[in-house]
């Protein structure tokens, strides 16, 4: 047998390119499903992680969907907006620890959150660079959001003339990035942080006085010098905003109920959403998304074993062709006095050397990409 | 001994027959085949060696009846006791002269045993016809006179009792044919071998102890 697997390598050795060509596409055919299902997998287990971290959202009554998809990874519109005293009243119950979210704005398409410090403990987020929001009009951004827009902690950066959704908002406002954090893999990463007073100032809830003049955030960019408005130490004290604290806007509130059957009353008691809030259950309206993402995944597949089955084929048929020029070889070792076992195994072997390869590469895309779907999920999905 | 008796065979798709009454070739005898083209002389050759069967009557090679072998008995026959040399050589290109030349005792799964004398062997006939420079050469690297030595060495390495050559200078030129036919005889003789050659070159008939002519034994239709 020894004597064969040489006679076979040598004769592999002959055409190595196209022994490995087959290989490798061989390899990709068998490697490149195990690939895709160990990235769908982190793709799920990151939603999943997030989803659980952050077990209930309150809101504006509407789509729970996009309720949820606003409060974790601040994509979609929200249903509405509630009001602080709405989050007053639902922490009121005593039944669940809340981190308020208030995203109306974007700094070159980044989106920007304003929350509190409750929101970086929920989500464990760590600096990695600079320090954390100290006063109005600071700013820290997610890993990716920091080398997207090319800025680092000590620059400036002025939010965009429209607000998140579409709608005209106020005067753009020059926010001082006091920090970097570390990257998480997750949506964080494309996102900028500052308070909730400064996404109120953003959304033109706020005024400043410096000197004898008055800055209002909700002027028209033609109103001030500059076209923005920018907090700086000088000025601080000046800012102030105007109106009942009670009626500012959150676009959502995360909420962590203290236990199960916690989560189970609260959800009871926002059953009703003609009051014009709700809540909505993360994991339940992801586990929906994700029903369709195993859907596209059975398709998928399906795809891959009839792709598969259709390499196999074509697989077939090269060796058929290959044994069919060799035909002279193998008439040669018929009138030597090989036998017919003895023949194919010599072939048999080529295919199994191929084979083998082909899996060992396989095998290498699916143990890669398993070992790097966090990285590739960071990178290209999230 | 070859002994070739009341043979009968056709190609089943040609009009092509072969008859031959009686045929001995004595065991250690170098015979030469000689007839024209079509007359029969790779058939002869493939039916002694079993590579094809006769419709009618025996052959038989020292006790073995090859004809009355089943395809993988004569298979084994062929590989343990058969040393064929090819008009065009019919090397594997891709291998090395030593791998060619081992290649039916080692592909074909003799012993050990078998295995490392036929080495032995191959290496005493590769210094018998110049070949010992040429062992570690890939054999579609070689002239045509160096492939046919190196056929003829794989022929002879695993020590057949019978070498069957079917027209083993055809391919090559007039100063290499000769060379080439008295290096296969000495070989044959050396290693008291039955030699079967079939030739069209009359030139090379003096090498030979007997010239068997198809047009007197047999009769192609």
């Amino acid at each position: 047998m020894r004597a064969l697997v040489r006679y076979a390598f040598r004769s592999l050795g002959r055409r190595p390119l196209t022994a490995v060509l087959l290989a490798v596409s061989l390899g990709i055919a068998f490697g490149l499903p195990g690939a895709v299902r160990s990235v769908v997998a982190a793709f799920e287990e990151e939603l999943t992680a997030r989803a659980d971290a952050a077990p209930l959202v309150f809101g504006a009554a509407g789509s729970r969907s996009d309720l949820v998809l606003h409060a974790l990874f601040f994509r979609s519109d929200p249903p509405g907006e509630i009001r602080v005293a709405d989050r007053k009243e639902f922490d009121s119950h005593g039944l669940a620890e809340t981190v308020p979210l208030c995203v109306k704005a974007t700094v070159r398409g980044v989106p920007v959150v304003g929350t509190d410090g409750g929101y970086f403990k929920l989500r464990r987020l760590r600096l990695d660079a600079g320090d954390p929001i100290s006063r109005l009009g600071d700013c820290v951004l997610g890993a990716r959001a920091a080398e997207r827009l090319g800025l680092k902690a000590g620059e400036k950066a002025a939010t965009d003339p429209e607000n998140l959704f579409g709608a005209s908002g106020g005067t753009p406002v020059r926010l001082r990035i006091t920090g970097v954090l570390a990257a998480m893999g997750s949506a964080d990463d494309d996102t900028a942080f500052v308070s909730l007073e400064t996404a109120w100032l953003i959304a033109g809830l706020g005024h400043g006085h410096s000197g004898g003049s008055k800055t209002h955030a909700h002027e028209d960019r033609e109103s001030t010098s500059s076209g923005y408005v920018e907090v700086t130490d000088e000025n601080v004290e000046g800012f102030h905003f105007h109106g009942r604290p009670e009626r500012f806007p959150l676009t959502a509130v995360i909420a962590i109920p203290h236990s199960r059957d916690d989560r189970l009353l609260l959800i009871s008691r926002y059953l009703r959403t003609d009051e014009g809030t709700a809540v909505a259950e993360s994991d339940r309206v992801l586990r929906d998304l994700l029903s369709v993402a195993v859907r596209v995944r059975r398709l998928f597949d399906a795809n891959a074993v009839v792709t598969t089955c259709a390499m196999i084929l074509l697989c077939a048929t090269v060796v058929t062709l290959s044994v069919r020029l060799r035909w002279p070889e193998v008439q040669t070792m018929h009138r030597l006095g090989l036998s017919r076992t003895r023949i194919a195994s010599l072939f048999a072997i080529e295919v199994l050397i191929v084979g083998l390869g082909a899996f060992a590469l396989g095998l290498t895309i699916v143990l890669a990409s398993h070992a790097a779907a966090p990285v590739i999920f960071k990178w290209f999905v999230v | 001994m070859i002994r070739c008796e009341g043979i009968e065979f056709g190609y089943p798709q040609s009009g092509f027959r072969l008859t031959i009454p009686l045929l001995v070739v004595e065991t250690g005898e170098k015979a030469a085949i000689i007839g024209p083209s079509g007359s029969g002389k790779t058939t002869l050759l493939h039916l002694i060696a079993g590579v094809r069967t006769p419709s009618r009557g025996k052959i038989a090679v020292g006790e073995t009846v090859v004809s009355e072998l089943s395809d993988a008995a004569r298979r084994r026959f062929r590989l343990r006791n058969v040393g064929f040399v090819f008009q065009n050589f019919e090397l594997f290109g891709h291998l090395t002269v030593r791998e060619n030349g081992l290649f039916p005792s080692a592909a074909g799964g003799m012993p050990r045993r078998d295995q490392d004398a036929a080495a032995a062997e191959l290496g005493r006939l590769a210094a018998a016809v110049g070949m010992t420079d040429h062992l570690d050469r890939r054999a579609d690297r070689l002239s045509r006179g160096e492939q046919q030595r190196a056929a003829l060495c794989r022929a002879l390495a695993h020590r057949p009792p019978v070498v069957l050559a079917d027209e083993p200078t055809g391919n090559l030129d007039p100063g290499n044919k000769k060379h080439v036919m008295e290096l296969l005889v000495s070989a044959a003789s050396e290693r008291e071998a039955t030699l079967l050659a079939a030739t069209h070159d009359e030139s090379l008939l003096p090498l030979f102890d007997r010239v068997i002519d198809l047009r007197d034994v047999g009769t192609p239709a």
